[in-house]
């Protein structure tokens, strides 16, 4: 069970496209990283984009990473914008369950 | 005179399987000289350990082999062959497999056994009362998997009523959804007419993904949303698919139900097929489908659409540290 004081984690989800707060410090950014970009923009299937700006996107071993340093809102034309805490989110999408091999299809 | 010998190769437990064998030697030459081999012999996995070492602990006729000796990790047994005992071993391996396969009889195989074991006062007794468990543990599991199909098609049959409304207010296609007949028994045919279907709803990787995922081995009709409902009927054998809400949410942002694709069999739930949540987002006006695993079948749509988020193992277990935000 969770105490009052554990801080939980934030996930934050905007339709089909996820950012899960990870515990990833800079120090470690900063030597298995590489930056990407200063952009974040997801583009959807239906041809509308999620998009983040002024953030750090980063590729690590576990996907794209984003590092947002001040509330940065989470913009996309179909749904309402999302404001993002500071903090380090890994990029994720929903997943789907492959029916033929049983295994879920990140 | 009969020369033949019953070779029995105990095993270990979870290492190395048991095997069972007749050989014209009653030497270790039986395994490596083809020309002492005779065709038949019998291999159950090393896991069925209990009931095999059981019996041979029990039965006089098997304490006392003509003959032992230790290969590969076997130690083997030799008796001298005869009609009864042969029959006896293969009993013994068919009942341990047996016992094996369920997971009900495995936690009762200590009392299973020594029941058995009670009545083997000679061989051929022996061999009925294995018989005569198995018939009855058949029976035990028949009735006890059709009283289990009952209670699974009311449970899905009073959730459906429940979640009613919410079909009927976001999911009206649901109630009369264009079903598509695909080729179910050539993957090729299926996996063509599939693709072709699913183009005109999703981009061509995604089609692919779903023809492939349905057309190996499936035999349900399944489920599409995107701007609408359709089915895709990709049955290769005669039986009746039905489809149950089990679970529904309505929020401010989504509604959602899960949906459960079953199998029937003479009225009842034979098989669970598929399970996937279908969902309105409210904001986007949108619908969407995600098939989720079938071992979330007694869970609720919450947990369903958390498996979707990755915030829930294919068991429906969910970290309570998480502070979900979504639009």
């Amino acid at each position: 069970m969770s105490s009052p004081e554990t801080i939980k984690k934030k996930v934050y989800r905007q339709g089909d496209v996820i950012l899960e707060q990870v515990e990833i410090s800079q120090h470690d950014l900063d030597l298995y990283a590489k930056l990407e970009s200063n952009k974040l923009e997801i583009r959807s299937e239906n041809g509308h984009s999620h998009v983040m700006n002024s953030i750090k996107l980063y590729r690590y071993h576990i996907g794209q990473v984003v590092v947002v340093e001040k509330p940065t809102p989470l913009v996309h034309e179909q749904h309402p914008t999302l404001i993002i805490e500071p903090g380090v989110y890994r990029i994720r999408f929903v997943r789907d369950w492959l029916l033929r091999e049983s295994r879920p299809y990140d | 005179m009969d020369n033949r010998y019953i070779h029995l190769g105990v095993g270990v437990s979870g290492i190395r399987s048991y095997s069972l064998g007749i050989c014209k030697c009653f030497t270790s030459t039986c395994l490596v000289n083809s020309k002492y081999r005779e065709l038949h012999k019998i291999y159950v996995a090393s896991h069925v350990d209990y009931v095999i070492r059981k019996f041979i602990d029990n039965l006089d006729i098997l304490k006392n082999p003509f003959h032992t000796y230790r290969s590969r990790d076997r130690t083997y047994y030799v008796y001298k062959y005869s009609d009864k005992l042969w029959s006896l071993l293969k009993q013994i391996f068919m009942f341990a497999e047996f016992i094996h396969s369920n997971k009900k009889l495995r936690y009762r195989k200590r009392e299973i056994v020594e029941n058995v074991l009670s009545k083997c006062r000679d061989v051929d007794r022996c061999i009925d009362s294995i018989i005569d468990t198995v018939n009855r543990l058949e029976f035990e599991i028949r009735k006890r998997r059709e009283r289990g199909k009952k209670a699974l098609l009311s449970r899905f049959e009073n959730n459906n009523k429940k979640c009613l409304h919410i079909i009927k207010k976001y999911f009206s296609d649901l109630e009369n959804t264009p079903t598509f007949k695909v080729s179910g028994i050539g993957f090729a045919e299926c996996f063509e007419d599939t693709t072709k279907i699913l183009r005109k709803m999703f981009p061509d990787d995604v089609a692919s993904r779903y023809a492939n995922s349905i057309c190996a081995g499936g035999n349900s009709i399944y489920l599409f949303a995107r701007d609408s409902i359709i089915a895709i009927d990709a049955r290769y054998s005669n039986h009746d698919v039905k489809i149950f809400c089990d679970s529904c949410i309505d929020t401010p942002g989504y509604a959602m139900v899960k949906l459960v694709g079953v199998s029937m069999i003479n009225g009842y739930v034979d098989r669970v097929d598929w399970i996937a949540v279908l969902g309105y987002d409210k904001h986007s006006n949108q619908i969407f489908l995600h098939y989720v695993p079938k071992t979330l079948v007694f869970r609720d749509a919450e947990v369903c659409r958390r498996w979707i988020m990755g915030l829930a193992d294919n068991y429906g277990n969910t970290d309570s540290d998480v502070e979900i935000i979504e639009v």
